[in-house]
């Protein structure tokens, strides 16, 4: 087997369990060296509300203004990875370069994080449909496609704008709700458990938005999740 | 609509898309081979159709991905080269070079003239280089565009400035994946070989440096560029200092021609490799040890030369630095390798002398020039020291005109052919160079 992303052979030993057990042997997506340099998040002295790392306070600084704008939703945005330099790396080539591929590249962390929300109803982020006509897909789709993780599409995308990444830190603050739920979705998720499901979370914007979207129809509960942060 | 002249790209590459003329042509990008397969068309890779499918049904290439995305809702524009018009081109070289540089230079502006393609194998150090000038201002006043691509990205940087001296009113530019400065149309430039998939029926003359450097060899990929790049009766020029089998097979089957400079412009033999047992040398730097020989070795050589040190891993490097340290005091040391952020730094600290040790990875086997030097090669039979590396790597030695008696050791543990090759391949220069008269005797 060939690493997802740098496309090495996978060299490993088995494990003793693995070995004497009749048990499924898990398989990685991704070499130890290219693992090493993706870092996953610690619940410990993070934030509550977005995972934000070695944090004093309860609470960080972002979240507390969140707070104040949605004073009714007790969100508590989780994530798997931080959003470091190889992080970056891998999206610059997942997602805008656009290789395809890179979907597989973390199943087993999504499948097993997703394994205690298997009663949760799963709504992916969208893209605009001038994104989907370039770009071939919804990235935040591919990875629950590739972990085979049912989802949703529930949540539409009605404006097109530059992207993310080309905004400052205000202009990404200050934008306007981007997002709508389709007729479907509306009815769907009245009192159920739903986890929205993002790529990246960065000020919040764009997730807080969702989670908006989402709130207005009574859900039971409504979980945020992105692969980094 | 001069920016496409004699390119192959997609929209989202051009300078300003707005800008170009309606006349432009357009190619698909990829084409269907068969029902499973998909062929990208900017750098020939075949792809499962199952694999590189997009939720649009559209399919991309994942191969070129990192020159901008190839897939099959997008088209690339092209126009065709104009016709070569007869120009005057400032030449302005005033060195000389000797009888076995003027040799290879005369067949291959013989070459350039027939519309032929040709090898010029050139012993490392010889002065490759400057045998290209005639031919390319040649080119230039036949109104041809010339194209120097090379592997190396080190390669071409060094190339730019002693190719821009000799032309010095002609346009150039340089192409590689980092650079800042955008495109635009001249009839001489330098790029990496990954530059040229941009480029269709451009050059009527197009150089490819070190043919035998990795990625070149063996990428499919890349030598699909060269072949889409190149006019239809342009002539391709290969440089190498060891060519590979494949070349060699088309020399020996006459579909290649093949200058050999078997000398370099010193006139003095090139230095043959030693070799030396080191028992054991893995398990001992594994363990924290320095192998006694290289200490041995490198206090001997360091009298008379600086010391360059290879390494066949960069963390078997590392482990080495600590110990070589510790066993080699009041002298100097640094290590380098293609990750190194202070890479160009410390190699020019080298140069000045401020190191007299620098341990290496592969990296500095090729493109480099430092005075006085020797050199170890550890671990000799480790595979990354194919038998292209290790004569690269011979050939850093006695590279200027003033003698040192550098020396050249291959410490092993078991005898590879790709030592034993290398040695073989730089003995039977030495004797074409005696044979030619191209080298005095001692």
């Amino acid at each position: 087997m060939n690493c997802n992303y740098c496309h090495q052979t996978i060299n490993r030993n088995l494990t003793l369990k693995e070995i004497f057990l009749p048990q499924k042997i898990l398989s990685e997506q991704l070499c130890s060296r290219c693992m090493k340099t993706f870092q996953l998040l610690e619940k410990k002295d993070s934030c509550q509300g977005c995972q934000r790392q070695s944090t004093q306070t309860a609470y960080c600084k972002d979240c507390l203004r969140w707070q104040q704008i949605y004073p009714n939703y007790n969100f508590q945005h989780e994530a798997l990875f931080s959003y470091n330099q190889a992080m970056q790396e891998w999206f610059e080539l997942y997602k805008f370069k656009g290789d395809y591929r890179l979907r597989h590249s973390f199943v087993p962390y999504l499948q097993s994080y997703f394994k205690q929300k298997n009663t949760f109803l799963a709504i992916p982020m969208p893209i605009s449909k001038e994104r989907m006509e370039v770009r071939g897909f919804n990235q935040v789709e591919g990875l629950l496609d590739a972990a085979g993780i049912p989802y949703e599409p529930h949540l539409i995308r009605f404006t097109h704008g530059l992207s993310q990444v080309q905004k400052t830190r205000k202009e990404r603050l200050s934008l306007k709700q981007p997002f709508k739920l389709t007729q479907e979705g509306q009815k769907a998720v009245l009192n159920r458990d739903i986890i929205l499901v993002d790529d990246i979370y960065t000020t919040g914007r764009t997730t807080f938005h969702g989670a908006q979207v989402i709130l207005a129809n009574h859900p039971a509960k409504l979980y945020t999740f992105s692969l980094a942060r | 609509m001069q920016e496409l002249w004699g390119r192959k790209v997609l929209e989202q590459e051009l300078n300003d898309s707005s800008k170009i003329a309606k006349k432009y042509q357009t190619f698909p990008t990829m084409q269907e081979l068969n029902e499973n397969e998909i062929q990208c068309l900017r750098c020939g890779q075949i792809h499962l159709k199952a694999i590189v499918q997009l939720v649009n049904h559209s399919y991309y290439c994942p191969e070129c991905i990192q020159l901008g995305r190839v897939d099959t809702g997008q088209q690339f524009y092209h126009l065709a080269e104009p016709k070569p018009v007869k120009r005057n081109v400032h030449f302005s070289w005033e060195g000389k070079l000797t009888i076995g540089q003027q040799q290879v230079s005369d067949q291959l502006l013989t070459t350039v003239k027939n519309a032929e393609s040709r090898m010029i194998w050139a012993v490392t150090g010889a002065g490759k280089t400057e045998m290209l000038f005639k031919t390319i201002h040649h080119a230039l006043e036949a109104g041809f565009r010339v194209g120097i691509a090379s592997p190396r990205v080190d390669v071409c940087l060094e190339l730019l400035p002693r190719i821009q001296a000799v032309f010095p009113d002609e346009p150039l530019i340089i192409l590689h994946g980092k650079m800042a400065e955008t495109y635009r149309y001249t009839k001489l430039l330098i790029c990496t070989t990954h530059q040229l998939l941009r480029f269709y029926q451009a050059f009527d003359v197009l150089i490819i440096d070190e043919v035998d450097a990795f990625p070149f060899v063996d990428n499919s990929l890349l030598q699909y560029g060269v072949k889409q790049a190149i006019k239809e009766h342009g002539s391709l020029i290969y440089l190498t200092a060891t060519p590979t089998k494949e070349l060699n097979k088309k020399t020996e089957q006459n579909e290649l021609q093949t200058s050999i400079l078997p000398a370099r412009y010193h006139r003095r033999v090139l230095p043959v490799p030693k070799i030396k047992w080191c028992h054991r040398w893995h398990e001992k730097i594994k363990k924290g040890h320095c192998p006694k020989e290289l200490v041995a070795k490198i206090h001997k050589l360091v009298d008379k030369n600086d010391v360059l040190i290879f390494c066949p891993s960069i963390s078997l490097m590392e482990q080495l630095k600590g110990t070589v340290e510790k066993k080699i005091l009041e002298t100097s040391l640094a290590c380098v390798h293609s990750q190194d952020p202070e890479r160009l730094d410390k190699v020019l600290k080298m140069r000045n002398k401020e190191y007299r040790i620098l341990l290496t990875s592969t990296i500095l086997e090729r493109g480099v020039t430092f005075d006085g030097v020797s050199v170890i090669v550890l671990g000799a039979n480790h595979p990354v020291f194919t038998m292209s590396a290790l004569v690269q790597i011979a050939g850093r030695v006695d590279r200027r005109q003033k003698y040192t008696a550098g020396e050249v050791w291959f410490l092993h543990d078991g005898c590879t052919n790709a030592m034993k090759g290398a040695i073989k391949q730089i003995k039977k220069m030495n004797t074409l160079g005696k044979a030619r008269g191209l080298i005095d005797e001692l």
